[in-house]
């Protein structure tokens, strides 16, 4: 044994050497470091996740936006439907009052037409009666009184005569 | 064939074998001297003495020189630990990165071999062991690392000294005469004493991962008297955790001390270029031996935690 070198003072002094280096690196390397390693893998973890989640929530948030748009479309749609409808009433409505007004003025003009052409009928058949009154007088040569000569004429006129 | 048979490449070839046999002629490096134990080459308490073996330690704590290789080791693993894991960052750089890197490769390595749940037991022992080993046998290639040390008179096989600075200072020269370097640094590898406490170390606690694990049931695997073969069985097994030992011990101190003395020869026979291959090989050798080591451990440790039942046969 002493030939190959095996001492036992040597031998002590490597285990206690090698023994306190497990120690120390145990301490302080091996824990710190797996410990940072679970931490990281942990953190990836996390930030995967994360990324993930906040992938969903965009995805989620864009379908509602495009939701809300599409909404907002079809209400404008509406809206503008119905703004166009609303003007055709009026313009219906607008037509039909202008016709009715025109009806009416028509109308109006044709009554006061025919008024006029009663009035001036009877303006002429008065003055056709005056002149033939007068005619019969200066024919006749004698005058009726007034008020017979007006009997006599309305009764004509009725076509009585 | 052709492009390797260019003029260029023949005279580059034809140099480099002219240096190779022009450095065996010119600088003629001594040998030296190929020592099995470790030498003291320092004592605390005491005084170093011309012993039958070579100076001794007297009345006091031998340091030697595998010693001071071995805090070589120790000091460079654990700077290299600190440095990386002083500021720890989530977000690794430089030093730290190879720090992490190593450990967690060699984690993953000790959850394959012992499984989930046992890597965190022997993961500890298994890293320190690679690291370590791997470490001390690098020192080896370290240029210098067993060229210092005391002169040493010896009656034969030494050299002739020549001095180099001032009167103390001495150089070895290739002529027989009567001195040796007594090395202060030794790679702490191929100091027997170094792979036989790797190897105490790994086998007690063997044992007691085993007894942990099974309890007194872990005894079963070496004695066992259900039947005459599992008796035999258990004899062997018995021998066998002796044998792991010696063959731990040995497997790794042989390698590195022949790696040594392969590179203590190379320089003596052609000092230029010739040695650079074993260099590379040692770095291999180095590697392996340490990953082998700490494989072994791993393996011994989770067989030691299987229940031996009869369920098999």
């Amino acid at each position: 044994m002493a030939g190959l070198g095996i001492n036992l003072i040597y031998l002590i002094a490597h285990i206690i050497n090698f023994l306190l280096l497990l120690w120390l690196l145990k301490r302080f390397a091996y824990r710190p470091v797996l410990r940072m390693l679970e931490e990281r893998r942990r953190r990836i973890e996390e930030g995967l996740k994360a990324a993930d989640l906040a992938r969903e929530e965009a995805a989620r948030q864009r379908a509602e936006l495009e939701k809300q748009l599409e909404e907002e479309r079809r209400k404008a749609q509406e809206r503008i439907a119905a703004a166009t409808r609303q003007v055709e009433e009026l313009r219906e409505k607008i037509l039909a009052e202008a016709r009715e007004e025109a009806e009416r003025i028509i109308a109006e003009a044709r009554e006061q037409a025919q008024q006029e052409r009663e009035r001036i009928l009877q303006e002429a058949r008065r003055q056709i009666a005056d002149l033939s009154l007068l005619l019969a007088q200066k024919v006749v040569g004698e005058s009726l009184d007034e008020k017979k000569q007006h009997q006599l004429i309305e009764k004509f006129l009725a076509g009585e005569l | 064939m052709r492009q390797f048979l260019k003029p260029r490449t023949i005279v580059i070839v034809l140099a480099v074998l002219l240096i190779m046999g022009g450095s065996a002629v010119l600088l003629r490096v001594p040998m030296p001297a190929i020592v099995l134990p470790p030498e003291p080459v320092a004592c605390i308490g005491g005084h170093l003495a011309e012993g039958p073996h070579g100076l001794e330690c007297e009345g006091g704590f031998p340091l030697t020189n595998s010693m001071l290789g071995t805090l070589l080791a120790d000091i460079s693993l654990l700077a290299l630990v600190f440095f990386g894991l002083r500021n720890m960052q989530l977000v690794p750089t430089g030093l730290q990165n190879l720090v992490e890197a190593v450990i967690e490769a060699g984690y993953g390595v000790a959850e394959d071999v012992a499984g989930k749940e046992n890597a965190p037991k022997f993961f500890p022992l298994a890293m320190t062991i690679f690291l370590f080993v791997l470490i001390a046998n690098w020192w080896e290639l370290v240029p210098g690392m067993e060229a210092f040390g005391w002169l040493v008179e010896v009656q034969e096989k030494g050299w002739e000294k020549a001095p180099l600075l001032g009167d103390n200072i001495y150089m070895l020269v290739r002529e027989p005469g009567h001195y040796v370097v007594l090395p202060w640094f030794r790679t702490a590898t191929t100091d027997l004493n170094l792979p036989l406490a790797l190897a105490l170390i790994t086998m007690v606690y063997v044992q007691y991962a085993g007894f942990r694990a099974l309890g007194l049931g872990y005894l079963k695997k070496f004695i066992n008297f259900s039947s005459p073969m599992d008796f035999f069985v258990g004899v062997l097994e018995s021998i066998s955790e002796v044998a792991k030992i010696v063959s731990f011990t040995f497997r790794l101190f042989g390698n590195i001390f022949a790696g040594t003395v392969l590179l203590f020869v190379m320089p003596f026979l052609i000092p230029l270029f010739a040695p650079l291959p074993f260099f590379g090989l040692e770095v291999f050798v180095g590697f392996i031996q340490a990953f082998i080591f700490a494989m072994l451990a791993l393996s011994f440790l989770s067989t030691a935690v299987i229940a031996h039942d009869h369920e098999g046969h």
